[in-house]
């Protein structure tokens, strides 16, 4: 049957080791080093040092210290599982009531690059737009790559004044979606395309989440509930693991889209 | 306020063993009673916290992990593997892990089923008749080898027309030795259809790799390149599979022989004990 795996209570139940374990990954540091990134005097830590080298997790190297073979074979599949773990901790009730299938399974399974995530849910007088929280950041940024399943009143005012900035604008859009826009906004989205910094990518498939916005800044994206349900809400993350989450995201759906070269 | 799930699910054993076992298929309770050796009552509070923390739900009379659940359990699952190796033997730490590519490294988790076999110190120098009894009924065989171990060259052959597919990867000094007292036999090895002779440069970071459908053995050097006779060998099918990539991994890095000219060049050239750089790529 199972084992009883003494290394758990060594690598998790304290915060001082899980840290030092995690700082040791990028390689040998010396106890000066370790005090300042962890923020801890000699003699606490010194007393988690002593207790990491007897697991026989790390070892003394010439000035300093550094993880052991063992440690090395053990600290890299404690990261995304921390991570992952405090995405999930950070919003459990969000992750828990959304279909977290409507992600592609790789990024499902990196979705601890998120990192520190915060829900944004608009109020009344913002409840079709984007949380003002993010416009800003949104209007300082060099590129923009969005993905949608489903229709924005802000599209063609909003996308064509950032691409008017200068801003690189790229948008995978579900063909109803385009063909919605086309009718509504023909000559902006003509305007649009036209533009050298400004993309549309149109996608036949369904594309399964609500909504990605991600820039050079920030991510923000929506999802689907399990019961098929959207509000209007943004997950935002400004973390830089998240962005290139983020890009692979975009890049994702706009393999499987086709460039709109006229209207 | 929900716990933390570091602490739902690395706080108790049950819990942990638990996780582990939905994620690989839903359960029933009497499932979960047999398979864990636990009484309901003792299980069911741990089933609680996890469908409180959304983790599991029950469906269809089975319990079953939740899209969160499953994404918690497949970075557990990664972890434990790895601690279950390294807590099961000391032999990975204590060995020269070098030979074993960063990307297979990063699964070694797989083989956390293998068992230490030691060597007999009577029989250190006698052929291996477990090794050799154990492979001998493969329908297919890998072997990648730094030895010199000619008691298996007839369980090669006998597989070899039992037309089970066996492929050889041997370094440059064992296919010299094995050609100066076994030519004959080693031409007509390489030339017969379902068998491959690979060789590569010496100073392989690997003692010797054998996968067939059977099992898996592997063993390793240590740090300072001291072989002791010791082997890990594992029948798990997950196992079976790290096993064959590593070998697919060595061959990408050896050569075929598979005219009787690369034989003839080899047999020639290393007369005067060199054999041609050019042939060989680099194994490391």
């Amino acid at each position: 049957m199972s084992m009883e795996l003494q290394l758990i209570d060594t690598i998790f139940f304290s915060d001082k080791r899980k840290n030092l374990l995690l700082f040791l990954k990028n390689g040998p540091k010396t106890i000066e080093e370790i005090k300042t990134e962890l923020e801890v005097s000699s003699s606490p830590i010194m007393a988690q040092i002593r207790i990491l080298i007897k697991d026989g997790l790390l070892v003394q190297k010439d000035e300093g210290y550094e993880l052991s073979v063992k440690g090395k074979l053990i600290v890299p599949k404690m990261e995304p599982l921390l991570s992952t773990f405090r995405v999930f901790d950070e919003n459990h009730d969000y992750w828990a009531r959304q279909n977290l299938r409507t992600l592609p399974s790789h990024l499902l399974d990196r979705i601890g690059e998120l990192g520190k995530c915060m829900e944004l849910v608009p109020d009344r007088t913002h409840i079709f737009d984007y949380p003002p929280e993010i416009m800003d950041p949104l209007y300082r940024s060099k590129t923009v790559m969005e993905v949608s399943s489903f229709f924005r009143p802000g599209y063609p005012g909003l996308y064509l004044d950032l691409a008017n900035k200068g801003i690189e604008v790229s948008m995978v859009l579900e063909k109803p979606i385009y063909r919605k826009l086309v009718s509504d906004y023909r000559q902006e989205v003509g305007e649009f395309i036209n533009m050298e910094n400004a993309q549309i990518f149109v996608c036949d498939n369904k594309i399964e989440l609500a909504s990605s916005l991600v820039t050079d800044r920030f991510i923000s994206m929506s999802m689907i509930s399990k019961d098929g349900r959207y509000y209007n809400h943004e997950m935002v993350s400004f973390e830089k693991s998240a962005l290139e989450w983020g890009k692979e995201l975009f890049n994702y759906y706009r393999d499987m889209a086709e460039q709109i070269t006229q209207v | 306020m929900q716990s933390e799930l570091i602490d739902v699910v690395f706080r108790s054993q049950k819990r942990r063993d638990l996780l582990l076992l939905l994620g690989e298929e839903p359960r029933t309770m009497e499932e979960i009673k047999v398979l864990l050796d636990v009484s309901p009552t003792a299980i069911l509070p741990h089933i609680k916290r996890f469908t409180d923390s959304n983790l599991v739900i029950q469906k269809n009379g089975k319990y079953e992990l939740t899209d969160m659940g499953n994404q918690v359990f497949k970075k557990a699952r990664s972890l434990v593997d790895v601690l279950t190796l390294v807590e099961k033997d000391n032999y990975w730490i204590e060995h020269d892990l070098g030979g074993i590519p960063q990307y297979l490294l990063d699964r070694i988790g797989d083989i956390k089923g293998c068992n230490l076999v030691k060597a007999d110190p009577s029989q250190i120098f006698e052929p291996s008749i477990e090794l050799f009894n154990f492979f001998s009924s493969s329908r297919y065989l890998m072997v990648v080898s730094s030895f010199y171990r000619p008691e298996f060259l007839p369980l090669y052959s006998k597989l070899g027309r039992l037309d089970s597919e066996v492929s050889l990867i041997f370094t440059e000094s064992v296919l010299d030795k094995f050609l100066h007292n076994y030519e004959r036999k080693i031409r007509k090895f390489a030339t017969m259809e379902n068998t491959d002779l690979f060789v590569c440069k010496d100073g392989l970071k690997i003692a010797e790799l054998i996968v067939s459908d059977r099992g898996m053995m592997i063993s390793l050097f240590d740090s300072q390149g001291r072989f002791y006779h010791d082997y890990m060998s594992c029948y798990d099918p997950q196992a079976i599979s790290w096993a064959r990539e590593l070998f697919d991994f060595y061959k990408s890095k050896a050569l075929k022989v598979e005219d009787e000219n690369i034989i003839d060049s080899f047999t020639s050239t290393s007369k005067d004990g060199a054999f041609s750089e050019s042939l060989l790529l680099s194994c490391h």
